[in-house]
């Protein structure tokens, strides 16, 4: 998967999972997000919201305001399955 | 419980020094895992449990019968995603934990309450925790959560792995609290097999920092350990480190570690965390299995309706109306019940004294004072009715999710909307919950504004103010409850634009992130909000049957003494020549502007104690003047009020503008001191007396004058 | 009861009361919330402030 492709995670459309890829932000942002287990590696869900969005993390729902979810970057999933260097656990 | 035999021998001495005298347990978790109803459950205490994180924001000490009936003391404690505080209430835990709080024991054991729907993140801070190397028993609560998403949780498994006592429950029905309370009886505990290994990278800054903190600061070596994992997480050594600063020789071996590894670019603290994870993964395989594939759960379909950009507020407005329309139609009857009741009774003792001062004590002064609080019980039992739903359900975490969008636009986030919302029922829990808050500027401006949003003792004097208003049957509950919602518009309207200016001025900081978690929907559970409710009922009517009695008897004593020189004076004129009139005089050029007299004057003075104290103030002063023999309900009364000129006082533009001077006004002690606490300084109190009844002041003034010369 | 008796009954009872009132207003001093049950009663947070305010 190239570069590219990676945006933050407001733009993930409603619906699409994307992996997270870096996080930018202050130190104390990137941390707690971290210990939240939302770190680089974690699957996301985008459930609804388009300033604030609603993700699915591992099962948890976390709400993250605009300049959070501008923080955090993913990159796309097509389909599961498809590219299999995404199937490694982290 | 079986325990691997490994392990007791190292647990052996701590827990023989430790069993002579009252074992102390701390509840430690995630926010929202259940520690409280947990503590609830053992210590049979009523603390408040509510479906979303940062219900509890401080320590709670109670006690709890081992399984041979010896005490043993049960700490609860906020709720934290790690032992690297980022807010106030966070800090809290760790500062307990640490043994930093004078005030609080440090605790011995610790139970690490789990959900095990969501076991990875949550196993984050046993993690931490483990690192201490104290005794620690793992609740693993939410069973039920757990096997209805699709989980099975080895509790065995873990208990393997970790080496500490695993116990499953579910604490909202009871289960698993025999076995976790047998094992909060054993004397010895086990100490974890702790299989972690600080990462190579930093192992050589941990060791190094680990023993300047046990040499320079005389910190336990286990203790000193977990200390230079979080000194080197977070790079605000006061926050970490407590208020002693540390030593010089510590401060050095961190500046030079920081150096060394920002130059080398690296980011350590996230290879901290990676590495925690790492092992906590490793773990998770074996425990949980996933008995099936997981698609959109129940609460992520109700989501997708109740978080709507355009549905989600949709529901919020029709559940604002629908709480405001109960408020006016059902509670009519038992009002009117009430009401009725007090008037016999105010019948049956003025035919059963002759006419004197203890007559009119008690008439007047208590029946007349109390008797108009009382009325309003109900109406306060539907708002905490509602309060209780949201709070019980999950909603409150989504509305604080569709009111992040407005809150962003004033320059904070949707977290600060959690206090203000509960701030709906009293500030006093809002301002405390606003410890919550990471960023101390966003925090300081949500309890600047918290007392703007309409708590519930501000529900007598509006309502008073709308039964006068607008009289009796004739009006429709719509039209009352619209103009309730207006009212409490008003105060959220003002909340946000004080917000706004706040941001603006004093506080300038960048927009927060937020990044907060939404619990899974519950269903209500009604015995617990009962429970609130008459926990708050019973508030209510203590506050009235103590402080708002002694105000109304104080209150009484000011308008009868001195008493008139010609007997026959009319009840009005006695009370001009009373004390109480004297200081409402005074005070009258200043209220005139807003079309209040004297009376309403003294009014204004003594809910200075609380805001519904106006209301039975108004029953002592106005309620005198009603004929001694067939006594009339309040409102009447209060539309039979005249200026000395024949104007009546209470023309429905005086009621609107009344309640405008409530919505705004600081009126109350108990929040000043709150605030005063929470601030750690008079000054924000006494900035929030001035702004806030400044602002009522200004309000008033203008609405007064426009509908004076409008013509109202 | 003559006039005289209740006088003086009433203003035992308001002296009383005033006493009360005082001695609430000292406790709420000493610790201030609204009747114990929201947990606003912490002494110690004041230190947790100072702490904080760095
Ligand atoms: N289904 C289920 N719900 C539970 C269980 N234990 C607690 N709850 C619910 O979880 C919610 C949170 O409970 P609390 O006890 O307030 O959680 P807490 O850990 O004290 O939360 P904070 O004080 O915010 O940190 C409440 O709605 C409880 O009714 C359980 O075993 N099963
Ligand atoms: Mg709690």
């Amino acid at each position: 998967m190239s570069a590219n492709t990676q945006f933050p995670l407001c733009q993930l459309p409603i619906g699409a999972t994307g992996r997270v890829c870096h996080l930018a932000g202050d130190d104390s942002f990137c941390q707690r997000v971290r210990e939240m287990g939302f770190g680089e590696a974690a699957l996301v869900t985008k459930i609804s919201g388009t300033t604030t969005s609603l993700c699915l993390v591992n099962g948890t729902r976390i709400a993250l305001n605009h300049s959070a979810a501008m923080s955090i970057v993913v990159e796309p999933i097509p389909v599961l399955g498809q590219v299999s260097g995404l199937r490694e656990k982290r | 419980m079986k325990l691997p035999s490994h392990i007791t021998s190292t647990a052996r001495r701590r827990a023989e020094s430790a069993s002579d005298r009252t074992p102390i347990y701390a509840m430690v978790g995630n926010p929202n895992s259940g520690k409280t109803t947990l503590f609830n459950a053992l210590t049979g205490l009523r603390q408040k449990v509510g479906n979303y994180p940062g219900v509890t924001v401080e320590k709670k000490i109670g006690t709890t019968w081992s399984q041979h009936g010896k005490p043993i003391q049960v700490i609860d404690l906020p709720g934290a995603y790690s032992l690297a505080a980022r807010s106030p209430d966070e800090a809290v835990l760790r500062d307990v934990l640490f043994g930093r709080r004078e005030d609080t024991p440090q605790p011995d054991r610790i139970i690490c309450v789990v959900d095990a729907a969501n076991l990875e993140r949550n196993l984050y801070l046993v993690h931490q925790i483990l690192d201490l190397g104290r005794p620690v028993i793992v609740a693993l609560n939410m069973m039920d959560m757990a096997a209805a998403a699709g989980l099975k949780v080895d509790a065995a498994a873990l208990e393997r792995a970790l080496g500490v006592p695993v116990i499953p429950c579910e604490a909202v029905h009871g289960k698993g609290l025999v076995g976790l309370r047998l094992a909060m009886s054993r004397v010895e505990l086990p100490l974890a097999r702790h299989r972690w290994d600080v990462p190579a990278a930093v192992a050589p800054a941990v060791a190094e920092l680990q023993a300047s903190l046990t040499d320079n600061e005389g910190r336990a070596p286990l203790v000193a350990r977990a200390e230079a994992l979080l000194l080197l997480t977070d790079f605000d050594t006061v926050r970490v480190a407590g208020s002693r600063p540390l030593s010089a020789r510590t401060h050095e071996i961190l500046g030079n570690w920081r150096q060394r590894w920002e130059s080398a670019g690296t980011d350590w603290a996230a290879t901290l965390i990676r590495s925690r994870y790492d092992s906590i993964g490793g773990l998770c395989q074996d425990v949980v299995v996933r008995t099936r594939e997981q698609g959109p759960s129940r609460s992520d379909r109700i989501d997708a309706v109740l978080c709507h950009s355009f549905w989600g507020w949709v529901v919020f407005g029709a559940i604002m109306t629908a709480l405001l329309f109960s408020i006016f139609s059902l509670a009519e009857g038992p009002m009117d019940w009430i009401e009725s009741q007090t008037t016999a009774l105010k019948g049956l003792v003025n035919g059963a004294m002759a006419a004197g001062d203890l007559r009119a004590l008690l008439t007047e002064g208590i029946i007349g004072g109390v008797g108009p609080i009382i009325k309003f019980l109900p109406q306060i039992l539907i708002l905490f009715f509602f309060v209780g739903l949201l709070e019980n359900t999950g909603y409150m975490a989504r509305a604080a999710f569709i009111m992040d969008r407005p809150m962003s636009k004033v320059g904070l986030n949707g977290r600060s909307f959690i206090p203000l919302l509960g701030s709906y029922a009293c500030a006093i829990p809002g301002i405390m919950a606003t410890r919550t808050i990471e960023n101390a500027k966003d925090r300081l401006v949500t309890i600047l504004v918290a007392p703007l949003m309409s708590c519930s003792a501000r529900l007598p004097v509006y309502l008073l103010m709308i039964a006068t208003l607008l009289p009796g049957d004739a009006v429709s509950a719509g039209k009352k409850a619209g103009l309730m919602l207006l009212m409490y518009a008003l105060g959220t309207f003002g909340a946000f634009g004080f917000a706004w200016l706040f941001k603006r001025t004093l506080f300038k900081s960048a927009p927060p992130h937020m990044i907060m978690e939404l619990p899974p929907y519950q269903p209500p559970r009604l015995r617990e909000i009962l429970r609130q409710m008459l926990g708050r009922a019973w508030l209510f009517l203590k506050n009235a049957g103590t402080i708002i009695l002694a105000i109304s008897i104080v209150l009484w004593a000011l308008t009868t003494y001195p008493k008139h020189p010609d007997p026959a004076a009319t009840p009005t004129e006695q009370i001009a020549h009373s004390f109480a009139g004297q200081a409402g005089h005074l005070l009258e050029p200043v209220i005139k502007p807003l079309g209040f007299d004297w009376r309403i004057g003294i009014g204004l003075i003594t809910s200075f104690a609380a805001r519904e104290v106006f209301v039975s103030s108004m029953g002592v002063i106005f309620g005198v003047a009603g004929a001694d023999e067939n006594p009339t309900p309040l409102r009447d009364a209060l539309r039979a009020a005249r200026w000395p000129d024949g104007a009546p006082l209470f023309t429905p533009l005086v009621c609107l503008v009344l309640m405008i001077y409530y919505v705004f006004a600081m009126q109350c002690m108990s929040t000043v001191a709150v605030v005063k606490r929470e601030t750690n300084s008079w000054r924000w109190p006494l900035f929030q007396i001035f702004y806030m009844t400044g602002t009522a002041w200004l309000f008033c003034f203008v609405v007064y004058q426009m509908g004076r010369s409008l013509g109202y | 009861m003559s006039a005289r008796t209740q006088t003086i009954v009433a203003l035992a009872i308001v002296a009383v009361t005033v006493a009360l009132l005082v001695r609430i207003y000292v406790q709420k001093c000493r610790k201030p919330g609204c009747g114990g049950d929201c947990g606003a009663l912490s002494p110690e947070v004041k230190k947790l402030q100072a702490r904080l305010k760095k």
